[in-house]
Parts: C-alpha cells; sequence; structure tokens
C-alpha cells in the first residue's frame, strides 16, 4: 500500500504550490494512472515515492514505512521505475542493463542469468538483443528493455513516467495491451503517468486526474469518472464522447444474452432461450447453428457479426451501418450466441455504472 | 641538407635526447591525468566546484608557457622538476576542462534512472559516469600529448627539453641538421601518442560504435 499524507511542495522563484496538501492512498495489486495537463505536479508526484523528489512537508508511506526515515536507496531498490526516455545505460548491453538492480543486490550469476531469460519472455523480446547494446534497438524494443530492467529483480511496486509518449501509435498501442497483460499475471502495485486521457483510461483500475498546482481534481475508476465528472475541469479534460469512451472499456462478453426469432434452414422455429429484442427479423442457423442470413418479408439480407473479445464502442460504430440494427454474436467458432442492439448498450451503460458502484 | 654523418656520430644522443622528451611527456600526462582525477572526485563531492574549476583552467592556460616556466623557476631551479611541474599543469588544464565539460554534458535522463533504480552517488559514478565521460577524456589525453610533445621542446630554455636540446644546439651553430631532426622527432612523438591512445580508447569504447 503506498499512502501520501498532505504532501507539499513549492519550486524556488515560483510562488504557485507545485503540489498543495496532496493525499491519497493506492492499494496492493492496483493499476493507478495520473493524468492532468503539463505542470500540474503529477510527474512531481510519482518521483516523490522514491524519493527522487523530496517533498517539503508531508509524509510518504510505503508498505506502512514513511520514506522520511527510511534507507531510501534500499527502498528505490524495491520500487521498478520506468522514464518517459528508456535511458538506457549505453556503455552496457541489453543483458547487463536488465541485470542492473539484482547485481546491485547482490544476487549470484547464474540467478541473474535465469531471471533474464525469464524476462527476455516477458516481454517478448528476441533473446538475440541481449548482446547488443541500447543504440542498436529500435524506440520499442528499448522500451521493453527499460521495464524489463525495472521488473528484473521482481519489485511489488512499478512507477511509469509516461513510458510510451514517445513511441509511435502502433507499437505504443502493443505496449499498452502488453502492459495490461503483464499486470494480470503479476499483480504488482503499478502508478503510471501520462498526458493522454485515453491511455489512462485504458489503463488504469482507477484514475487520478490531477489538475494545476498539484490538487486532484477526480479519483475514481476511469468509468466512473466518465460517467459523474466531479467538476467542469475533468468535464473538460476527459474531453467529449464519455459515452464512446465507456463503451470503449466494455466487451461484448460483458453484455446480457438477448436472442432474436430464429429459423432453421428448413424455416422451421427454432426455440430461444433467452428473451428477444423488439426487431421483425428472423435469423436463420444451419445445422451447426452458425448464422446464415435475416429473413423478413420472405426479402433475404446478410448478417454481420460481433465477436465475444470486442469492444463496445467497436460494436457500437457497426451497428450504424447495419440496417436492421441488429449484430449477431458469435462464439469463437462462429456460432451463435445471441444478439446485440443499440437498447442493450444504453443499458448496459447504466447496469456497468451501478455494478461498479457497488463493487 | 641533413649530414647523415653527424648524424651517426651522434646517434647514441639523439636517443637518449628522444627517451628523455618520451619520459617527460609520459611523467607530466600521468602526473596530471591523477591529479585530474583528484579534482574530478572534488568536482563530484562538492558540485558547486565544477564551475569554478572549469574557468580557472581556461584562465589558467593562456599563461605563456615560458612565462609559466621562469615563475617557477625561483623556487625549483633549472631542474628537471620545474619542467615537469610546468607541463604537468599543462596536461591538468587540458584534462580537466575535458572531463569536467564531459561530466557535464552527461545525458541527465540515464543519470536519473540510475538513482531511480537504487544506485549510491559514489556506485553511479564508478559504474556509469566513468564510463561515459571516456570519450571526453580520451579526447583530452589527444590533445594533451601532442601539446607536450611541442611544449617540452620549450623548456630547453631552461636546461631541459629532450629533443628541445638538438634545437638549440642547431641555433646556436647555425647548423639545420640537429633541427630538422628534432622537428622529425617530436612529429613522429606527436603522431606515436595520438595513435596509442586512439587505439586505447577504441577498445575501451566499443558501446559507442
Amino acid at each position: 500500500m503506498i499512502r501520501l499524507e498532505k504532501i507539499n511542495k513549492t519550486y524556488p522563484g515560483n510562488a504557485q504550490h507545485a503540489i498543495s496538501s496532496l493525499s491519497f492512498t493506492i492499494n496492493d495489486g492496483e493499476f493507478c494512472t495520473f493524468v492532468g495537463p503539463s505542470g500540474c505536479g503529477k510527474t512531481t508526484t510519482l518521483r516523490m515515492i522514491n524519493q527522487l523528489d523530496i517533498p517539503d512537508s508531508g509524509e510518504v508511506y510505503i508498505q506502512g514505512q514513511a520514506l522520511s526515515s527510511a534507507d531510501i536507496i534500499q527502498v528505490r531498490r524495491k520500487i521498478g521505475f520506468v522514464m518517459q526516455s528508456p535511458a538506457l545505460f549505453p556503455h552496457r548491453t541489453v543483458a547487463e542493463n536488465i541485470a542492473t538492480v539484482p547485481r546491485l543486490l547482490g544476487w549470484n550469476k547464474r540467478v541473474i542469468a535465469e531471471r533474464i531469460d525469464e524476462l527476455v519472455a516477458l516481454m517478448s523480446l528476441d533473446p538475440l538483443v541481449l548482446k547488443r547494446y541500447p543504440h542498436q534497438l529500435s524506440g520499442g524494443q528499448q522500451s521493453r528493455v527499460s521495464i524489463a530492467r525495472a521488473l528484473a529483480a521482481d519489485p511489488p511496486i512499478l512507477l511509469m513516467d509516461e513510458p510510451f509518449a514517445a513511441i509511435d501509435p502502433v507499437v505504443r498501442d502493443k505496449l499498452q495491451s502488453e502492459m495490461l497483460e503483464l499486470q494480470s499475471r503479476l499483480h504488482k502495485t503499478i502508478i503510471l503517468v501520462t498526458h493522454d486521457i485515453n491511455e489512462a483510461i485504458r489503463l488504469g483500475d482507477r484514475m487520478a486526474i490531477f489538475q494545476q498546482g498539484g490538487r486532484l481534481a477526480q479519483f475514481d475508476t476511469p468509468d466512473n469518472i466518465l460517467a459523474h465528472p466531479a467538476s467542469d475541469f475533468v468535464r473538460d479534460f476527459i474531453g467529449p464522447e464519455p459515452n464512446l469512451k465507456r463503451l470503449g472499456m466494455m466487451r461484448v462478453s460483458d453484455l446480457p444474452r438477448h436472442d432474436v426469432l430464429l429459423l432453421s434452414q428448413d424455416a422451421k422455429p427454432l426455440a430461444a432461450e433467452y428473451s428477444l429484442l423488439s426487431q421483425p427479423y428472423a435469423l436463420v442457423l444451419d445445422s451447426e447453428w452458425r448464422p446464415q442470413h435475416w429473413l423478413h418479408q420472405g426479402h433475404l439480407a446478410p448478417v454481420r457479426i460481433a465477436e465475444e473479445h470486442q469492444s463496445l464502442r467497436q460494436v457500437y460504430s457497426d451497428l450504424l451501418d447495419v440496417p436492421q440494427g441488429v449484430l449477431v454474436r458469435v462464439t469463437s467458432t462462429g456460432q451463435y450466441a445471441g444478439a446485440i442492439d443499440s437498447h442493450l448498450l444504453s443499458n448496459a451503460l447504466n447496469r456497468h455504472q451501478e455494478f461498479t458502484r457497488h463493487d | 641538407m641533413i649530414d647523415w654523418v653527424w648524424t651517426l656520430d651522434n646517434g647514441s644522443m639523439i636517443v637518449e635526447l628522444t627517451l628523455q622528451h618520451l619520459q617527460m611527456v609520459v611523467l607530466s600526462l600521468a602526473l596530471g591525468s591523477i591529479l585530474t582525477a583528484l579534482m574530478l572526485f572534488l568536482a563530484i563531492i562538492w558540485p558547486a566546484l565544477s564551475n569554478p574549476l572549469m574557468t580557472l583552467s581556461s584562465v589558467l592556460f593562456t599563461i605563456p608557457s615560458l612565462a609559466l616556466f621562469i615563475l617557477l623557476l625561483p623556487w625549483t631551479g633549472l631542474s628537471i622538476t620545474t619542467s615537469v611541474i610546468g607541463l604537468t599543469l599543462y596536461s591538468l588544464l587540458i584534462l580537466l576542462r575535458n572531463v569536467l565539460a564531459g561530466m557535464q554534458k552527461l545525458p541527465t535522463e540515464v543519470l536519473e534512472s540510475a538513482r531511480a533504480l537504487g544506485y549510491t552517488r559514489f556506485g553511479r559514478f564508478i559504474d556509469i559516469e566513468i564510463f561515459l565521460i571516456l570519450p571526453a577524456l580520451f579526447a583530452g589525453l589527444r590533445i594533451a600529448s601532442v601539446t607536450l610533445v611541442g611544449l617540452v621542446i620549450v623548456t630547453a630554455l631552461i636546461g631541459q627539453g629532450g629533443l628541445g636540446q638538438l634545437m638549440i644546439l642547431g641555433f646556436n651553430q647555425n647548423f639545420l641538421t640537429p633541427i630538422f631532426i628534432s622537428l622529425g622527432l617530436s612529429l613522429v612523438l606527436s603522431l606515436l601518442f595520438d595513435l596509442i591512445i586512439t587505439r586505447v580508447g577504441y577498445h575501451l569504447t566499443g558501446w559507442t560504435r
């Protein structure tokens, strides 16, 4: 658990507080994002958690220990840190870079070598890069090495300061999904600073929105913030289309199942188990329950499908150019698994809200 | 133009003066490097010293070499000590300026990441900074060595001077051969130092390529 208590920080020659009376708690295993306009104190706050910056007053606690009285070198070795630029040591090979903290901790060589192999697999790096120097790597590879270096000694806490800001959008997207997958396996306490609201929404279990002067504008789950922004500042900051962003966080598999009228290929009605969507079309299935086409007053129409892992935002976009206003859900093997219309999406937004509130 | 008979007759003297020349350069370069390391440590312990040291090196470097040797005469006389002190000072000024400038140009984000990962100040210097200033250090060593080969000749005027002795001999007797030999050999020495230092630097900084 990371706890900040009444943190204040002013920089010399600057009358305004960089951070004023900031307090919050981050739970173990939580992926928390700090987001806000530049100069709002989010990076400074992050850097206080491993005392790269020292607060003027207030205290940071990690697992109950006050950092002002801790051996900060030892504390830092138990916290992974990833900077905006990969900042690898240019005179050391990739393997040596990754081994930095284990070496500082005095691990023996064999254990370090095994750990490097694990990390190479974890970060999907090519083992061939281990002997190269950082400048011989692409930007994306350097970022992966930088994350591997931060995770090397298996620290319970990982701090990331805009780690993907300087990476092209395609690789960034890939690294973001890898981060999520990594977290689902490792369950670290992660704090990630970003100025990209979409990145903050996508990655964070909870999201802290900072505003000028290092104050917290809102600290909640992305869904709650999008549904109920606490102030005009937050509303402006999260930008237009909050509902689309919320849909973007949900998958087809999150929806309750609804059916449509079903027909077999020889036009016999098939039993639907769930409540029906109110629309006039009937769906024709083949003998293995794969959707064939829509049937309405003797006319055939093609079927558009949605797979279980697709985001509801994409589903909503697809719905807009389907004349029937209905998408058919299919399983990974292509079998019929229900249907989706826009009412269902509206309900999902409301229901999701209640669901996460009680959570 | 060159009197080869004289050259052969005085071969042993020429070799001896060349070795003396070499010895003075190596000695001053070594002492200069040690002093540079000490100053660098001071600059790391008190970072505020860094800029004043840079300025001081630049100002001292503008003192003409001959004036410096003459300033030292009252204390150390016409001895090899005088010339080594002067030469060491020059190599110190060149090396220190290069190394301090190199330290100031180290990539801040790399140093920050070292801090964040849990390096102590001393550990960071030994593991990282020392390696990253190697290119600047070797650039400084090259300039210093070539400068010193030339400066040793000046110390002939205070009775030292290695190959500078040959030059004075030539001037006094209005005889060109020793002057040419002195010039040629100092050129060879400069190139030799430059080559060796470049090769060593090349091997120690493989990561820059």
